[in-house]
């Protein structure tokens, strides 16, 4: 099986150019997570299930460099059948001239086999970089379709990002950028005073300015932190049957949000990773609510902590061990936006 | 700021100070003290470099070694100045030769126990490129210590010697890092890392390769 897939991608990169094939890379294993939230504190969700992954890297002659991946994962949770995770993608890069130019491509899906939640959701990004002086000018134009059948979560988005990258020694690299996004949700309507739904749909357009840094630590251990804000202006709106209103502008806010991580791999065998991220949003115009939908205060603001760990520990030859942790904690004066939920994974991967 | 003028006037006075004067200081008779001098004007008369044969006589100082054992470590020391001179003009690696500290560095990794043939090789893969001898070797070792064996990690360092700039060599590093956490054996990871530098790939095109970034929005 991996001879024709990787004759199939040698036959794929092949036509490309001058080729330097790579075997693929593949990985099957089982993996396993448990959860817990403050939604029911008393009940701990279990999933575990089998997982595929593929991978084919190329340089691709003097000029480029490719990439295919497919992931795929199945759970049980003790439903009748399993759900899916899929996901499959490709890149294809270019040396053109001083100017790297990336397309990109991937498609997240579950399938109708399971009894979990159906959709697809393809992504697309462009991106190109052109040195000046000692920076470079990145400009990315990426896309992205969730599909859900009739569901409100349904989103169509794209966007622009410009970046300034400076990293003449990659020991410390300094990236800042402006981005901005449109998003259509075609199963989202704007009600009207009454709380009915109108003809127009919701569209976001989303703003924001960000800097990451990134660097290493010695030879085998690396980190990374980021800022980023904005603002995110709406025409969504919504119904509160509490107070019988319609609250407008409902979904526009204010966010922040900062992250650091750290990834060290002193020995080969095993690698630690942690992250942070820590993300603030503040909705001038939503009104807080209790748990039964009255109003605690006019306007709203979370605060939520995401940290995460993990360790990814090479047994022996081609059998991995990977451990995650990650938990989230939101606090809020609105209800639905405060809480914590935690959870763990455990799984075993060989590679052929 | 006395404190900072004495040890900046200690660190003059050692920096400008010669064999005969750190010796003038020691505890040593007159007989030793003119036995191990003589050992480096021998190392002058072979024109080797004596900056490493001096730190060698402060160190030994401040332990209290013995003369005897003292100019038996400074004798080893110059053998392997030697054998590291030998070896790098046999490998058309003179340019190495002419700058001090990466032939004083080229002993040590003979003392550290690296075979002639593995100096060789490092001191060939730099030969373009003499400046990046001591970034180089500091590689090779990072790389065996993380568990690549010599070879890989040899064919990389030329690598990254042809290509990058030796303040970057660490990123090689990285990224084998990066490609372990992805699975990629060892191997596959050193060819790709190897062929995408001799193609003029950068390592970051090299990093979204390896560590298969193409998320539209993280």
């Amino acid at each position: 099986m991996r001879r024709s897939i990787g004759l199939l991608m040698m036959l794929l990169f092949g036509l490309a150019g001058v080729l330097h094939a790579n075997p693929p890379v593949l990985t099957i294993g089982a993996e396993g997570h448990s959860g817990i939230g403050s939604s029911d504190p008393g009940s701990i969700t279990f999933a575990a299930g089998p997982e595929l992954n593929l991978d084919f890297r190329t340089i691709i002659g003097d000029w480029g460099y490719g990439l295919v991946w497919y992931t795929g994962r199945l759970w049980f949770d003790g439903l009748v059948a399993p759900t899916d995770a899929q996901s499959a993608g490709g890149l294809i890069g270019a040396q053109l001239g001083e100017t790297t130019a990336e397309l990109s491509s991937r498609v997240s899906f579950s399938t109708p086999l399971g009894d979990g939640m159906t959709f697809a959701a393809p992504e697309w990004k462009l991106l190109a970089r052109v040195p000046i002086g000692f920076t470079e000018l990145g400009i990315t134009l990426a896309g992205l379709y969730y599909f859900e059948n009739e569901s409100p979560l349904t989103e169509l988005s794209h966007g622009a990002e410009i970046a300034l990258v400076m990293d003449g020694s990659l020991d410390l690299g300094l990236t800042a950028g402006l981005s901005s996004y449109l998003s259509l949700f075609p199963h989202q309507f704007v009600l009207d005073d009454g709380g009915l739904a109108t003809a127009e749909r919701r569209t976001d357009t989303d703003a924001r300015i960000g800097l990451e840094a990134e660097g290493l630590l010695g030879f085998f251990s690396s980190w990374s932190a980021s800022v980023a804000g904005g603002f995110i202006e709406s025409n969504a709106n919504r119904y509160l049957p509490a107070l019988d209103i319609v609250e407008t502008d409902s979904e526009d806010r204010f966010f922040a949000a900062g992250s650091a991580s750290i990834d060290s791999s002193v020995i080969r065998s095993m690698a630690l990773s942690g992250l942070l991220t820590i993300r603030f949003s503040h909705y001038p115009s939503r009104r807080s609510l209790d748990q039964n939908g009255n109003e605690v205060a006019p306007d709203t603001a979370a605060l939520r902590f995401e940290p995460g760990a993990g360790m990814d520990w090479n047994l022996f030859g081609p059998v991995y061990l990977q451990i995650n942790a990650s938990g989230v904690y939101g606090v809020s004066r609105d209800q639905s936006m405060s809480g914590w939920s935690a959870g763990g994974s455990v799984g075993i991967h060989y590679r052929f | 700021l006395l404190v900072s003028l004495l040890l900046l006037c200690a660190g003059t006075q050692l920096l400008f100070a010669g064999p005969s004067d750190v010796l003038s200081d020691s505890t040593y008779s007159p007989d030793d003290r003119a036995r191990l001098l003589a050992v480096f004007e021998e190392a002058e008369r072979d024109e080797l470099p004596t900056d490493a044969l001096l730190e060698r006589l402060v160190e030994g100082l401040s332990k209290n070694v013995s003369a005897d054992r003292m100019e038996q470590a400074l004798r080893t020391d110059i053998g392997y100045l030697l054998r590291a001179r030998e070896l790098l003009a046999a490998s058309d690696s003179e340019d190495i030769l002419e700058m001090a500290p990466a032939w004083e560095r080229a002993a040590n990794l003979l003392r550290s126990g690296w075979t002639d043939d593995t100096l060789v090789a490092l001191a060939t893969a730099c030969r373009t490129r003499p400046e990046s001898f001591r970034e180089a070797s500091i590689l090779v070792i990072s790389l065996e210590d993380w568990g690549v064996d010599q070879l890989t990690a040899l064919t990389l360092t030329r690598a990254a010697v042809d290509r990058l700039d030796p303040h970057d060599f660490p990123e090689v590093a990285a990224l084998l890092a990066t490609a372990q956490r992805r699975r990629i054996p060892l191997s596959q990871a050193a060819t790709i890392i190897e062929e995408g530098l001799a193609e003029g790939r950068s390592i970051r095109q090299l990093r979204t390769l390896i560590n298969r970034t193409n998320e539209v929005r993280t």
